[in-house]
């Protein structure tokens, strides 16, 4: 009995680390209506605040305050301000995809402005580590435990009691049903708003200056594990009440730690699944708590007064303009074809066909976010899949590369057949999460394993060999041809895929899944096989890039890639299997590019706040930055044309033809 | 056989019981008014009939195959097809776009394979259909529209058009004179009279009672979830019973 206390005990304060993060999560998500995926990158850029001003002596006490108080508030205003309330409270994808620009976007910054260095964890900001304060029957309690769990409760019990009974509480469950009604009471739901996003955003930076001193590095990793576990807690509270949340946390807190108590030391179970037991309660929760697959829809009596959204069709180009760029474009790209073939130095040509493999994984969010709206979080783990598969294959069975990688695509979609399966019913945030989740047990879990990811040296993935053709020379060329050749055959597929039945009965179910089954499409079935090839496009994609990158490691295909690459198909435009190929090009070339600037910023830390940024105009253009741009254009040498545009019918003729 | 018949159909949710026993049934070409105070249950009717909700007892059957375990969808490809009193459009596709998906999804079910392949695009007779469609609803001039961008009229007729695009044999049509003007409900009238004599079967939930006598052979009467008159529209609008639950005349 008294062994089964000794591990409980010290589970308490553990899991009210997970709580204070989950209160954050149903606090934002109550008074704003935000889900808020960035809740963790807060929290980190608070910690991170702290850990440097103390690093600088300022002392524990003025770098917390200074941390918490002054430079959390103000992040959650600018959030607030910048982001989300350009964002109209009915649009769920906006949203989500804001916070996910935030969750890539803040961490990106914080490097920038830091340099690309490991901070040390900073002292704990109230007591510390090594003081025992008291002993709750015969087990030592430290200082660091001790105020957790009181700030904890502090916290449940004063912001509880906010949102129950006072009327800023009040003001701000309003603003999130329908701020224009609450306009209409003479409340500004502007400032209602903005207050919510400072006192969560205080929240995440006690949480994360809390937290820092419990993690050897301050590191972004560990507040997004910290962060999906609080969403278990938080998704036992169906995210309603916040001491439910405060309650589900400690009894994981406790559950692991006797877990932990029990374990046999040294085995799988202690090293890898138990971290992993909350992310197993979450994607069970998902699949059994009806509440949860409701996640962030409004029902803003409302919200028929906001004007109607950008239309995704682009505007009809008059047929003088889609002649003459029927015969431009193709040049262009032919014009780029032969000069990547002829001059272009191969340092270049390498990035070239680096984007190119990209855009394979890129194709795959094309299919499910472009087509089916949904936002997958775990589309790189699905090329890590293909990588590895096809590295096994090919190094350890000797399977000619090109089968192998094609295996791998293969094993890949049948792992998002399985992803797939619990997913059947969620759509939305239930979605995102369930495969962020998924995302974090491959990181955790399977990656690390040596018969999938490989020894920790890395994992070789040879060029192919094609019959006579080796790719495997000094110049890049000829493994470019092969990309090439291999983006120009999926893509077509996909393309095809997209504009047909498919493509349109996935439209047609993510703008109103009532009148889509209404008018008989099946969307259990649909979603799950464009998951599955969607998956399998991504492994495709993930054994290609390997075998240019000739060795893979699972540090090449994290949640954290997964979530980058969402956030710059999005931006780029992920309608269109044209912008997966400017995606993944772009991409490549502006990671290359911005390594020519000052060694202290890093180039994947500006490119990916740069994206990050870009996200953040989907609510306004959902149709991307590229797309845009290309609006633009075609209406301004269309103004040059002057012609009326074409008929519908001639636009569908003109669609068939291309 | 009737095209359409409702056996003792039932819906409870929590304590309240909004569907209680209805019974009705449906001939080729025949049009059936169901009407009743809000709050009736007639929407719940057309929910349980298109499979979008379960119910709690009772069975639906269309032309003699019972559907009461088939899936809304499939419902749909047997040739049931609805519009909605909450509008159900995709905002951002055009009017034609509607019809064209629509038709799509009657294909069957080998979608994937057929696009792969790809004749997943509408072909020449589909396009031709839904233009034909599109001017019988008076929306010909509409078709390039998308349909963010249209009145709550013009929407509910562009859901019309997408329900008898498919040539559906039973039509549920759910308020489709409401937010229309006195133009487009006339138009909407005439179709409904078109399709009726074509030998559609149409269920119309609907308050304005001009259009029911227009277009309906029969009224059913709904209130409080059980039907309390069946009868040519005439004779039930004239019925003690319909009135005082209409008009809120002391039972």
């Amino acid at each position: 009995m008294s062994q089964a206390l000794s591990y409980a005990l010290p589970g308490i304060p553990y899991g009210c680390t997970f709580a204070l993060v989950a209160i954050g999560l149903v606090l934002s998500y109550q008074s704003t209506g935000v889900f808020n995926f960035a809740f963790g990158a807060q929290a980190y850029v608070a910690a991170m605040a702290y850990s440097v001003m103390v690093r600088h002596g300022l002392g524990r006490g003025l770098s917390g305050v200074l941390a918490i108080v002054v430079l959390s508030p103000l992040l959650g205003l600018g959030i607030d301000r910048l982001v989300f309330s350009r964002i109209s409270p009915g649009n769920v994808a906006a949203k989500t995809i804001a916070a996910l620009g935030l969750m890539v976007g803040l961490p990106a910054a914080v490097t920038i402005a830091l340099g690309p260095v490991q901070e040390a964890s900073p002292p704990s900001l109230l007591f510390d580590v090594n003081t025992v304060v008291l002993r709750v029957a015969g087990t030592p309690v430290d200082g660091v435990q001790l105020a957790t769990v009181v700030l904890t409760l502090l916290v449940v019990v004063g912001l509880s009691a906010m949102m129950r009974f006072s009327l800023l509480g009040l003001e701000m469950r309003a603003a999130v049903e329908s701020p224009r009604l609450l306009r209409l009471q003479g409340v500004s739901s502007r400032r209602v708003t903005s207050v919510a996003w400072i006192v969560s955003s205080s929240l995440a930076g006690l949480a994360g200056v809390l937290l820092a001193p419990r993690y050897a590095t301050v590191s972004i990793d560990n507040y997004t594990v910290l962060l999906v576990a609080a969403i278990a807690a938080a998704a036992i509270a169906s995210l309603d009440s916040m001491g439910i949340a405060a309650l589900a946390s400690i009894a994981m807190g406790v559950m692991m730690g006797l877990a932990t108590g029990y374990a046999p030391a040294g085995s799988v179970w202690s090293t890898g699944l138990l971290a992993a037991i909350p992310f197993f309660l979450l994607l069970i929760l998902l699949a059994v708590n009806p509440k949860l697959r409701r996640l962030g829809q409004s029902a803003d009596p409302l919200a028929g007064v906001d004007p109607p959204g950008v239309p995704i069709l682009a505007p009809p180009r008059s047929p003088v303009l889609d002649r003459s760029l029927r015969i431009v474009g193709p040049g262009v790209l032919l014009l780029g074809i032969v000069s990547v073939l002829t001059w272009v130095p191969s340092s270049w040509v390498f990035v070239v066909t680096a984007g190119l493999g990209l855009s394979l994984i890129f194709l795959s969010i094309t299919m499910i976010t472009g087509a089916a709206g949904q936002v997958s979080l775990c589309q790189a783990t699905f090329a890590g899949v293909g990588a590895f598969t096809a590295g096994q294959l090919a190094t350890n069975s000797g399977v000619p590369v090109v089968v192998a990688a094609v295996a791998g695509g293969l094993v890949a979609a049948g792992a998002g057949l399985v992803a797939a399966l619990p997913a059947l019913r969620l759509r939305g945030l239930a979605l995102s999460l369930s495969t962020l989740t998924l995302a974090l047990l491959a990181d955790a879990i399977a990656f690390p394993t040596a018969w999938i990811g490989g020894p920790p040296s890395g994992l070789t993935v040879p060029r192919p060999t094609l019959g006579p053709i080796s790719f495997a020379t000094d110049s890049t060329r000829p493994f470019f041809v092969l990309v090439l050749a291999i983006v120009v055959i999926v893509g077509f597929f996909v393309r095809r895929l997209l504009r047909g039945a498919t493509g349109r009965g996935l439209d047609a179910w993510r703008q109103s899944p009532l009148a889509s089954a209404g008018l008989g499409y099946s969307p259990n079935r649909t979603k799950v096989v464009i998951f599955a090839l969607s998956a399998g496009v991504a492994g495709l994609g993930g054994g290609l890039w390997g075998s240019l990158l000739q060795v893979v490691s699972p540090a090449d295909f994290t949640y954290a890639d997964s979530l980058l690459f969402v956030v710059i198909v999005i931006t780029v435009g992920a309608r269109s299997v044209a912008g997966a190929v400017e995606a993944g090009i772009g991409f490549a070339l502006l990671t290359h590019l911005a390594g020519y600037l000052p060694n202290r910023i890093s180039p994947s830390s500006i490119v990916a706040l740069a994206f990050s940024i870009g996200a953040f105009t989907y609510a306004a253009h959902p149709e991307g930055v590229v797309e845009q741009l290309r609006r633009h254009a075609t209406v301004l040498a269309d103004s040059g044309v002057r012609r009326m545009g074409p008929t519908s019918l001639e636009v569908i003729a003109g669609r068939s033809k291309r | 056989m009737s095209r359409l018949e409702v056996r003792s159909l039932s819906k409870r949710f929590g304590g309240l019981l909004a569907v209680d026993g209805v019974s009705f049934s449906v001939e080729v070409g025949e049009c059936v008014g169901l009407i009743g105070p809000n709050g009736a249950g007639k929407t719940t009717v057309f929910s349980l009939i298109a499979g979008e909700r379960e119910p709690t007892g009772g069975s639906v059957v269309l032309e003699g195959r019972s559907l009461d375990r088939l899936a809304a969808f499939r419902r749909a490809r047997l040739g049931l097809a609805r519009t909605y009193q909450r509008l159900e459009v995709f905002p951002d596709m055009t009017v034609l776009d509607h019809l064209l998906v629509a038709q799509l999804a009657h294909r069957g079910s080998t979608g994937v394979i057929r696009d792969l392949l790809g004749r997943g695009r509408p072909t020449q007779t589909e396009i031709g259909r839904a233009t034909d469609v599109l001017d019988q609803v008076g929306l010909a001039d509409e078709a390039d529209r998308v349909v963010a961008s249209l009145s709550l009229g013009t929407c509910r007729l562009v859901e019309l058009a997408r329900a008898l695009v498919t040539s559906p044999s039973l039509l549920l049509a759910d308020e489709p004179s409401s937010g229309l003007d006195a133009e487009e409900s006339a138009r909407l009238g005439e179709v409904l009279v078109r399709q009726r004599e074509a030998g559609l079967a149409i269920v119309v939930v609907e308050h304005d009672l001009d259009v029911v006598a227009q277009v309906c052979d029969r009224a059913v009467v709904m209130d409080l979830g059980r039907v309390i008159a069946d009868a040519p529209v005439a004779e039930a609008l004239a019925d003690p019973a319909v009135r005082s639950a209409y008009l809120g005349v002391a039972r």
